[in-house]
């Protein structure tokens, strides 16, 4: 056997295919020797003349890289990448292509490589299958998080609704409340407080006429229960609802029950004080301020055990602002937070509530030993949800 | 016979290879397989009464451990830039290849596809209508394609092989 039969023989055993072109560039590439059977699947014959390009798209991009290794310019041998190609039937081959030059002559070499992954191919498959199912993992998690985050949002507003809701029916069950006060007191001062004072009026003057002493006695005594009831009248009339807080305001109003509130308690410095400025309010907001402003002094008077009474009104920057302040033993601000369940009091975190509703805000600052003072403000030009106005005074 | 060879350009597992496959086989497998280096195929379609030979090069996709070969677009008309609608960067990947196709190889047609919309549950890319980074208004159309059921596969290859047959 010759050494050309011998290579031929060794080529095909191999499975290469084997093209060859003498006349450079302006000639084609002929296949050499016997084609490999998975080579003739693409059209490669050994009648047919190599039509290199045409049976494999991919060589046409590769004789174009390979021009320099052809034309003895930088490398002797240039390898491909790996390719797919389908051949005639439809079945990709995975192949590769050596571009050489031997004994002056141009030399392509295309191989079958097989489908199977090479080791580096494989580590490749693993890493991005990893990061494809960390990737879908993540996606996951970020809807799960998104449906939450949505629903979460979802209940919050529902919360927030029911809130204004429950704001606007507490405004509204404490402007109800205040009208039947008001109406009890307006009964009491305009027809009980009248009677007294009639009846005191004709006892006074029965008392003038008598000249009995026993009688005059009685009488005297009878008109001093009578000023105690005229008294007690008032005292109720005002603590119900003030009439004056219709009539004069809530300066005025605030005033007369820190002036009322000096005479029973002697001991303690009271001070009221008001800028010139108009602080005219809605008169649901006065009667709820004044409302708030009591039940503050109420806790004064009951729990601080102050020397020193401040209450203030005045406007600042379109705003009302009101201020209670002593100088007792103070408390922790953040009790005023917690409900008051089953007090009779005003529970200063419904207040709180109610103030918002009106757009107004209070701040309470005390420490133990140090005193407290609550501030607050209420915009002049308030828009409640049920606004009520100014002059829709409560049905007599 | 008119014949044009175009690219399929995108981030890994954007779906090039299953896009390829579902227009010139008709066929789609869930099962994910990288392409090494480049797969060539071919696929004739009529525009016009005229048949045109696509020749689709499929290059690997691009990722941490492969850059996109740009050397394999030479004599390339035209691409079809893929992004997997479920994974937001690869939209991101998709600017990059882009921007990389016009600094190495200039200006070419191509067609924007928004692949795996049957996975509408998790589709991640918020801008849809909007103009996707750019690239919305760079590209000669853009599609949402599924080659898991088809849907606009072929209409996104045919409004391809019109553009570089101009």
């Amino acid at each position: 056997m010759s050494e050309a039969a011998l290579l031929a023989g060794v080529v095909r055993a191999m499975g290469l295919l084997v093209a060859v072109r003498d006349g450079g560039e302006d000639t084609g590439f002929e296949w050499v020797g016997q084609v490999p059977e998975w080579a003739e699947s693409f059209g490669c014959g050994v009648a047919q003349a190599g039509d290199v390009a045409g049976a494999f798209a991919y060589l046409d991009f590769f004789i174009e890289e390979a021009r320099d290794v052809w034309a003895g310019r930088g490398a002797e041998r240039l390898s491909s990448d790996v390719w797919a190609e389908p051949d005639r039937n439809g079945v990709d081959h995975q192949l590769e292509a050596v571009a050489l030059k031997v004994d002056g002559r141009d030399v392509l070499v295309v191989s079958g490589v097989g489908t199977e992954f090479s080791q580096t191919q494989s580590i490749l498959q693993t890493a991005r299958t990893r990061r494809l199912t960390m990737d879908r993992e993540l996606a996951v998690r970020q809807m799960v998080e998104d449906q939450l985050r949505q629903r979460v949002g979802e209940r919050t507003r529902e919360l927030n609704q029911s809130n204004e809701q429950l704001r606007s029916l507490a405004s509204k069950v404490a402007l109800a409340e205040q009208r039947e006060r008001h109406r009890l007191a307006i009964g009491l001062h305009d027809h009980i407080g009248q009677l007294l004072a009639v009846v005191k009026m004709q006892l006074s003057a029965e008392r003038a006429k008598t000249e009995n002493a026993d009688t005059r006695g009685r009488l005297n005594d009878t008109l001093g229960l009578l000023e105690q009831a005229i008294a007690s009248t008032r005292t109720l009339t005002f603590e119900l609802s003030p009439p004056m807080l219709y009539e004069l305001g809530l300066a005025a109003t605030l005033a007369s029950l820190v002036d009322q509130i000096q005479k029973r308690h002697e001991s303690l410095a009271c001070r009221f004080a008001e800028d010139d400025a108009d602080k005219s309010l809605p008169t649901d907001v006065e009667v709820l301020l004044f409302q708030v402003v009591r039940e503050l002094i109420t806790n004064t008077l009951k729990h601080a055990g102050a020397d020193r009474l401040d209450v203030s009104m005045r406007l600042e920057g379109g705003a009302v602002v009101l201020g209670v302040a002593d100088d007792g033993r103070g408390f922790d601000p953040l009790v005023l937070d917690r409900p008051v369940v089953g007090a009779g009091g005003f529970g200063l975190l419904s207040v709180r509530e109610r103030l918002a509703h009106f757009g107004a805000s209070m701040r309470v600052d005390s420490r133990s030993g140090g005193g407290t003072r609550v501030r607050i403000q209420v915009p002049q030009e308030t828009t409640p949800e049920d606004p009520v106005a100014k002059d829709d005074k409560p049905v007599h | 016979m008119e014949s044009r060879k175009v690219c399929m350009l995108g981030a890994f597992a954007t779906g090039k290879t299953s896009l390829v496959a579902r227009f010139v086989k008709g066929l789609y497998s869930e099962k994910y397989q990288s392409t090494i280096g480049v797969k060539i195929d071919k696929k004739t379609v009529e525009l016009d009464g005229s048949p045109v030979s696509l020749i689709l090069w499929d290059l690997a996709g691009e990722d941490d451990f492969v850059s996109v070969q740009m050397r394999y677009l030479r004599g390339a008309a035209g691409y079809l830039l893929v992004v997997d609608g479920t994974r937001p960067d690869t939209l991101e990947t998709a600017l990059l290849l882009h921007r990389r196709v016009l600094d190495e190889v200039g200006e070419l047609p191509f067609v924007l596809v928004l692949n795996k919309d049957d996975l509408r549950e998790q589709w991640a890319i918020e801008d849809v209508g909007g103009d996707l980074l750019g690239l919305r208004n760079a590209a000669a159309a853009t599609l949402r394609t599924s080659a898991k059921t088809g849907d606009a596969v072929e209409r996104a290859f045919t409004q391809l092989a019109r553009e570089v047959t101009r």
